[in-house]
């Protein structure tokens, strides 16, 4: 890919995102009008100037509620995609997303372990729950990486075993402290399902440095995953420090999940769907692949979302959902195209 | 400038190399030979540090190769290996470059130096005009000399190939072997090169080291080793060598 | 699998099952003084909430809150409802929030611009804490285990709204209702055994309440003893053995809401062999009178002591 081609793709991705983002803000159950929300914000440039009394609510909605949530959406489908892009390049694997290989479930156990403990009440105890996710994922990805490593492979079938091994041991244990520590089945399967904890800015504020730390750390190691999809061997005789490589990635990678899943849930197929696309686009190059993913799973995350809030309005369905009904019928597509000697 | 002294491997509670010894000089060509299991690829792979050995050295200009860090050792030592895996999505200009990583960065970032020396790795392989295909479309052929245009661009004084014109038809192999003996020749490189032909071995190496059951039978030039007694015994098969002027050894061949 | 990763998931699940065991929603509720005019009193959450006067845009997140503050008479100051919530009818033309199966709306709420929003148990201490986030009020009702509970839920909604006096009288009525059946009550000699059935989805693990639930308390005090008592949570299942031995002598139907039916019932694999299927007592019952932890409670108390004592009532 030349230099020129992959800078159109960035800008038309850089594009969607804005766009997106507009999107979301724009929209939801209560109609803004227009002019208001470019007035509210125009009103947060300018400070000092008085606002019509009746934009109160919309201003709360606004900035409580929308540009909090986009912003948490944006960075959570981004944080997915890039982690999912990255899994698939360690385990050379198309199929490896952070949900189907169960690291976002071991992050939301230990999500909702730090929530169940104590639920946050101040910045800090909200800071506690993408840590307390990050060794769940790290917990998660060790077990699935041992289980399904046969020899020096990883075979798809193994992978997505242990991954749903995985994924329904940290789900049952899941579903067990959320109804015990609320008597709800139905929360249970709600925040399962990426819900109710996207409210306010500080789930925001608790997740942004983890996810970017996640992602930058993530794409310095783009180089080193070219190299690794020849093959450990192969890698190691051009002087890659395979074993060293790998461990910083599956770091970085789980980082990057766990910040995400920490307030959203576990979403599935957004680490599927839009590496995997882009791949066929801009190709195995991780240098490209990995920022292209951000800014594609950014989007197709705020997507999912605006269609969760808007379609059954005012009932707001969980995103997970809504990446379900897109992603799954993608999965069994992809899993349909893969070459033979990949089963 | 490469030692091997001793050595014994093996492989799950099986040895396949037993007391190994012998020595490569600059610039000369070692051919390997030996019926299948006999553990031409096995010793490749310890020389070049994948697998690990039981017991004895491998020596390369005076560093025991065991004390030197990856990196190191990926400077000294580059390897063909007998399965080509070209992933999907990379360009054969990326490919060869990726022969350059020893001495990039850890983002893999690219001088021009690193890049004129993979435009040469490319040109002597015959694949400059391939620089921008993608590698997984192009021939078996073709993709062979870009995994020996990435060990050119890894510029080691040492080279290690496993059985690298397998599975090409003859004009490929033809080609193959005569770029890398004009590259090796001219950079004074030493190769060991690990070949199922017989006849390819006795055409391009300057030395043969018939591998048998994990111990050397024999190791010398390729007319004291390719011989009818010694190539029969190891292969279990009768072989028979035509000859030419002065006795000099023309085709070698199993008896009909 | 080597030994020191099933050391770490013992010890993962082990810590995993006693934190969850051990987290606890508090459920203390106290009132506290009332001072001039502005109110100030602890909820079911062990929150003080403090309004300036009485609310007057009111969000109810259960269909149990909607019917407490219609009864009280503030249904003028409600402005916005869950859902579920459709008693009493009128509740059925305030603004939609959400809460069925899926979230509630939040923007809806804020878009009403309540200034107070009424949590049940039903409701998260999260959704609870990300509505005051927003600078929203938010007053915790937790689900009564007796009368008294309910009573006392009463009176703050009345505080809340300022229908003390609505609230009092309510109080009263429903005071008599109840001493009304339990006098009944007391003249009757006998204490069928019942089983509420909650849900049979799975016909030999059906869903019963539980010995800490207010059916428990509701179904003692209408003269039958709750065969759920003999078990541990207050959402609980029993299984079939079980019911057949202990052989209840009444059986509700609480899932005839979602059609559920005495025959449905006979028809199940071993369940024609319990007495209350072959003396035709499995009777279906309205489970809003007692799903709803409001007003209607007394409602379903006295459809209770009727079903379960046929005999005093008639």
């Amino acid at each position: 890919m030349s230099t020129h081609a992959s800078w159109k793709w960035f800008l038309f991705l850089f594009a969607g995102v804005v766009l997106a983002a507009a999107l979301s803000i724009i929209l939801g159950s209560v109609h803004i009008p227009f002019k208001d929300i470019s007035s509210i914000f125009m009103g947060r440039v300018e400070s000092g100037s008085t606002l019509p009394a009746t934009s109160n609510k919309f201003t709360s909605i606004l900035l409580d509620l929308r540009l909090p949530r986009t912003i948490l959406v944006l960075l959570v489908g981004a944080a997915l995609a890039t982690s999912g892009g990255a899994y698939q390049g360690l385990f050379q694997n198309p199929l490896a997303d952070p949900y189907l290989i169960g690291v976002a479930s071991g992050a939301g156990l230990g999500s909702i372990l730090a929530m169940t403990i104590q639920w946050p009440q101040d910045m800090l105890g909200y800071f506690a729950v993408p840590v307390s996710a990050f060794f769940g994922s790290i917990l998660a990805v060790s077990l699935v990486y041992s289980l399904s490593r046969v020899g020096k492979t990883i075979h798809n079938t193994t992978l997505i075993l242990a991954g749903v091994a995985v994924s329904s041991l940290s789900n049952a244990l899941t579903s067990f402290l959320l109804i015990n520590a609320g008597g709800e089945l139905r929360r249970a399967i709600v925040w399962m399902m990426g819900g109710s904890t996207l409210i306010g800015w500080k789930p925001v504020i608790a997740s942004t440095p983890f996810i970017l730390l996640g992602i930058g750390l993530l794409y310095s190691t783009a180089y080193q995953l070219n190299v690794l999809q020849f093959g450990d061997e192969e890698a190691q005789q051009m002087g890659v420090p395979v074993r060293k490589v790998r461990m910083l990635i599956i770091l970085a990678a789980s980082l990057t999940t766990a910040a995400a899943v920490a307030f959203a849930g576990t979403i599935a197929f957004v680490g599927l769907v839009v590496p995997h696309i882009l791949r066929r686009l801009v190709g195995n190059d991780y240098r490209l692949l990995l920022p292209l993913s951000a800014l594609g799973g950014a989007i197709f995350l705020c997507v999912s979302d605006i269609l969760a809030r808007t379609l059954l309005s005012p009932q707001e369905i969980p995103v997970g959902v809504i990446t379900i009904l897109f992603g799954a019928p993608f999965f069994l597509f992809i899993l349909r195209n893969t070459k033979r000697k990949m089963w | 400038m490469l030692r091997v002294e001793n050595l014994s491997v093996s492989l799950n509670k099986e040895p396949i190399l037993k007391t190994v010894s012998f020595e490569l000089h600059k610039g000369k060509i070692l051919g390997l030979i030996g019926p299948n299991g006999a553990g031409k690829t096995t010793l490749i792979r310890v020389i070049n540090g994948s697998l690990n050995m039981d017991q004895g050295k491998v020596i390369f200009r005076k560093h025991d190769l065991a004390d030197l860090s990856v990196q190191e050792r990926a400077k000294f030592i580059a390897t063909v290996p007998q399965n080509r895996t070209i992933p999907a999505g990379f360009q054969v200009r990326q490919i060869v470059l990726m022969g350059r990583t020893p001495y990039l960065n850890w983002f893999g970032r690219c001088s021009k130096e690193d890049a004129r020396i993979a435009e040469n790795a490319m040109r002597r392989t015959n694949t400059l005009h391939l620089a921008d295909v993608m590698a997984d479309e192009l021939s078996g052929g073709e993709q062979q000399r870009v995994i020996l245009a990435r060990a050119f661009a890894q510029n080691t004084p040492l080279m290690l190939l496993d059985e690298p014109t397998t599975h090409l038809d003859i004009r490929f192999q033809m080609e193959f072997l005569d770029l890398l003996l004009e590259h090796v020749k001219e950079e004074k490189k030493s190769v060991i090169i690990a070949m199922h032909d017989l006849n390819q071995a006795m055409r391009f190496c300057d030395e043969v080291l018939l591998l048998s059951q994990g111990r050397i039978y024999a190791d010398g030039k390729p007319q004291e080793v390719l011989t009818e007694k010694k190539l029969s015994s190891v292969y279990q098969y009768p072989i028979k060598i035509t000859r030419g002027n002065g006795d000099t050894p023309r085709y070698i061949y199993p008896k009909l | 699998m080597n030994k020191k990763i099933v050391f770490f998931l013992s010890t993962l699940l082990i810590g995993t099952v006693l934190i969850g065991c051990s987290a606890q929603t508090s459920t203390a509720e106290m009132v506290a003084e009332v001072a001039s005019s502005s109110i100030s009193l602890v909820d079911g959450l062990g929150r003080e909430v403090t309004l300036e006067s009485p609310a007057a845009n009111i969000v109810s997140l259960s269909p149990s809150n909607t019917e407490l503050l219609f009864a009280v008479g503030a249904g003028d100051q409600v402005v916005g409802r869950d859902t579920f919530s459709d008693y009493p009818a009128e509740a059925t033309n305030l603004t939609d929030v959400g809460g069925g199966y899926a979230e509630y709306n939040l923007e809806l709420v804020l878009e009403l611009e309540p200034d107070l929003v009424l949590a049940a148990e039903i409701n998260t201490a999260e959704l609870v804490q990300s509505i005051e986030d927003l600078g929203i009020p938010v007053f915790y009702i937790s689900n009564p285990l007796t009368f008294e509970d309910l009573y006392r839920n009463i009176e703050n909604v009345g505080i809340l709204t300022g229908h003390t006096d609505t609230a009092q009288i309510v109080i009263a009525e429903i005071q008599e209702r109840v001493d009304a059946v339990v006098s009944a009550i007391a003249e009757t000699d006998t204490t069928p055994l019942v089983f509420y059935e909650l849900d049979a989805t799975d016909p030999t693990k059906p869903y019963t309440p539980g010995p800490s639930s207010y059916y428990s308390t509701l179904i003692s005090m209408a003269g039958g003893k709750n065969i759920g008592d003999a078990l541990t949570s207050s959402w609980a299942q029993i299984s079939l053995e079980e019911l057949v031995i202990q052989d209840p002598d009444i059986i509700l139907l609480g899932d005839s809401l979602w059609g559920v039916t005495p025959e449905s019932v006979s028809e199940r694999e071993g369940w024609n062999g319990l007495s209350a299927v072959q003396e035709g007592m499995v009777l279906p019952f309205d489970d809003n009178l007692l799903a709803r932890p409001g007003p209607r409670l007394i409602d379903g108390l006295e459809a209770l002591a009727q079903t379960i004592h046929p005999e005093v009532f008639d």
